[in-house]
């Protein structure tokens, strides 16, 4: 049970950053345990932005699986809402990419991620749930497992009571994930698309965490889109795939953002390696054009390209690749408590009115 | 027909045997229990998938349905349930949001059978309603979006909005947990902007009780979030048209003018922002009464020199714009009343 004071709460580090808010690592103080507190400034955000706020944790509390991420408990105070949840001490697989696999994660290590996002996965389809946002930065890590997060964009086929069989929205809050999004979510065409289309996103979110780079990140959305409706998809880039010549490097270095002498260092790594063809097949199944072609959740659990997992584990490759936990009671950044006293300062000058009423 | 597999259960006998299931979770023992959880639970999945059908098989005929609510009804099951709701388990509970949802919503040409059911049973209705209560968090949620449903309906919306427990809604928008407080804040807003005719009746026929007693405590919350949806809700309260009569007396009353103004230069920018929103129909009422014109002539320099500071930055909002120019403009033409 976690409570609402957020004195209770040990702020230890800061996390992440993102534009609506600070994820902190913290500890709730009265029973000892790490927990993150994701901090929103709602004052600075419209009403928009509140509202998907609002829907992202609405959505945690119908789910209850293990690889779906859920929060302890939510409270405002001040202007501010905190939600406090289980500390997923790596961060999102985007975090990983960034901070230690810059190339992309080792194949095994995507096994392992993707096993436990079609586990999540498979629990929201059969409950008549899409998730519409599935990306590197919507799966979080830890030392045992992997979560799928970011709900504001989920949605289901059931609402007042009665069921529909697709579904034609554009998510609403989409703009940032159009280049994960399936075609016939992208087409907004009167067929529509159902649950398959997060399948699609899975293949792209395979070829980001393999690569390390966001597919179709060195191209304008209109091209990603006739791509996309041509059937051309992203593929792993490794000793069959990638090409050997210049271009690459430009394209490379585009997508990355670097300079052309890391995107040919990167481009030697991507030609030196070989993922194995289950995990190709694997990936291209997800990205089928045809959403009938793609295989449900439950079946790609059954894909050999799961068969590696078999005698390893998250904590495994974690070891194996020298991701580091650190000891928690020795982080402090000092610096926090600083930063809040400012921002209480910069609160407090507005009174200087006052109004006369008698 | 499938070969294999358990041959489908009438809904009679469903109906039937999810009372008994329930009867028994809420009497046994600790073996029992966890027995009758499991059978409770499958015929939950059992029902729900005859009201919706599953994804690969076709939508439900409508004997079945209409089979179905009828022993629901005439089983009292559907109360049953929901004051079992805390007893039934994660999974079970949202089977038990689905089924209601889907019954209530039947309809037989223009008549809708279940939502006269339940106008006879209305006990159905305070339970939910207590869904929102402390003691329970496990379940709010789920009460809640069986509330929102059944406020769909204007006879089911004029019980509740008009029993003593909605005033209890009052209390459950404040409460410590964050989604629990959501949700039943936008069960309240519904409830209070759904049925125009009936809401402005209700409001004008309860205007003391409402906005005196119970509203400004909201407007006056710690909580920085029941504050902020509060005060928009009032705004689209008082900005609907056919709240006229009751906007007429709230813009006549001197204190929530001075409420307005002291929220108008809060520290949070979007409660000024809403404030601003309520503000306006106070200083375009063509019919200010003494004591309004009084203190806003006390302050008149005062405000014009606010108001051209008022955020701003938002150059872009062009109606925002005109009404703040407009408001700029009344204010600096404002004249004491000529005493006759």
């Amino acid at each position: 049970m976690f409570g609402w004071n957020i004195k209770d709460y040990d702020i230890k580090l800061e996390l992440s950053r993102c534009s609506n808010g600070v994820v902190y690592m913290a500890k709730y103080l009265p029973n000892q345990q790490y927990v993150t507190v994701k901090k929103y400034h709602l004052d600075r955000n419209d009403k928009q932005v509140t509202e998907s706020i609002q829907d992202d944790i609405m959505a945690m509390r119908l789910f209850s699986h293990p690889n779906l991420h859920k929060f302890h408990t939510a409270f405002v105070n001040d202007s501010d809402l905190y939600v406090v949840s289980p500390l997923m001490c790596f961060g999102s697989c985007r975090d990983t990419i960034r901070n230690i696999f810059t190339t992309g994660f080792p194949e095994i290590f995507i096994a392992l991620i993707m096993r436990d996002v079609l586990s999540g996965l498979e629990y929201l389809h059969r409950r008549g749930y899409v998730h519409r946002s599935i990306r590197a930065s919507h799966i979080l890590l830890n030392q045992t497992k992997a979560v799928l997060t970011g709900f504001r964009d989920c949605t289901s086929f059931i609402s007042h009571g009665g069921r529909v069989t697709v579904l034609h929205q554009l998510p609403p809050n989409s703009i940032r994930s159009l280049n994960w999004l399936a075609p016939e979510v992208l087409e907004q065409n009167l067929i529509g698309y159902t649950e398959k289309s997060d399948i699609y996103s899975i293949g792209i979110t395979c070829c980001e965490l393999a690569n390390g780079v966001e597919p179709f990140a060195d191209s304008p959305p209109t091209f990603m889109f006739t791509e996309k409706i041509r059937g051309n998809v992203p593929t792993l880039l490794d000793r069959s795939t990638c090409p050997g010549v210049d271009e690459m490097i430009e394209i490379i270095a585009t997508a990355n953002k670097t300079d052309t002498t890391v995107a040919a260092e990167t481009q030697q790594i991507y030609l030196q390696r070989m993922f194995s063809d289950e995990f190709h097949q694997f990936t291209e199944i997800c990205m089928e054009k045809k959403p009938a072609n793609r295989w449900p959740a439950l079946k790609l659990l059954s894909h050999s390209f799961f068969k590696q997992c078999r005698h390893s584990s998250i904590l495994d490759v974690t070891q194996r690749f020298g991701m580091q936990v650190s000891d928690y009671e020795e982080l402090r950044d000092e610096s926090l408590q600083l930063n809040k006293e400012l921002n209480d300062l910069n609160l407090n000058d507005n009174n200087t009115w006052d109004w006369e009423f008698d | 027909m499938p070969l294999f597999g358990k041959s489908q259960k009438t809904p009679a006998e469903l109906v039937k045997s999810l009372k008994e299931a329930i009867n028994a979770l809420e009497t046994g023992g600790d073996r029992k229990a966890e027995k009758a959880q499991e059978d409770v639970s499958k015929n939950l999945v059992s029902i729900k998938n005859m009201l919706y059908g599953s994804t690969d098989s076709e939508p439900p005929a409508d004997y079945v349905v209409a089979q179905l609510s009828q022993e629901l009804y005439n089983s009292n099951l559907l109360l049953l349930l929901i004051q079992n709701l805390q007893r039934i388990d994660f999974e079970g509970k949202k089977h038990v949001a689905l089924i209601f949802n889907n019954v209530l919503r039947r309809q037989i040409g223009t008549r809708s059978p279940t939502v006269e059911y339940i106008c006879t049973k209305p006990e159905i209705l305070f339970t939910l309603m207590a869904g929102y209560e402390d003691a329970h968090p496990e379940i709010a949620l789920n009460s809640g979006t069986m509330l929102r449903e059944c406020a769909r309906y204007e006879a089911l919306a004029k019980i509740m909005i008009h029993s003593e427990e909605f005033f209890k809604f009052f209390r459950y928008v404040e409460v410590s947990t964050f989604d629990i407080a959501s949700d039943a804040f936008s069960t309240f807003k519904e409830l209070l902007t759904r049925h125009k005719l009936l809401c402005a009746e209700f409001l004008e026929a309860n205007y003391d009780k409402f906005f005196t007693q119970h509203y400004q405590h909201l407007l006056n919350s710690e909580n920085y979030v029941t504050r902020r949806q509060s005060l928009k809700l009032l705004g689209e309260l008082l900005l609907d048209r056919h709240n006229f009569t009751v906007m007429t007396r709230y813009i006549s009353e001197p204190e929530n003018l001075k409420l307005m103004m002291n929220m108008l230069k809060e520290k949070s920018r979007n409660i000024q922002f809403e404030a601003f929103h309520v503000f306006k129909v106070f200083v375009a009422n063509p019919n200010k009464p003494k004591p309004i014109l009084d203190i806003l002539l006390r302050n008149q320099s005062k405000l014009v020199d606010f108001l051209t500071n008022f955020h701003t930055d938002r150059s872009e909002d062009e109606q925002f714009n005109d009404e703040k120019a407009y408001l700029i403009k009344q204010i600096k033409e404002l004249k004491p009343l000529q005493e006759a």
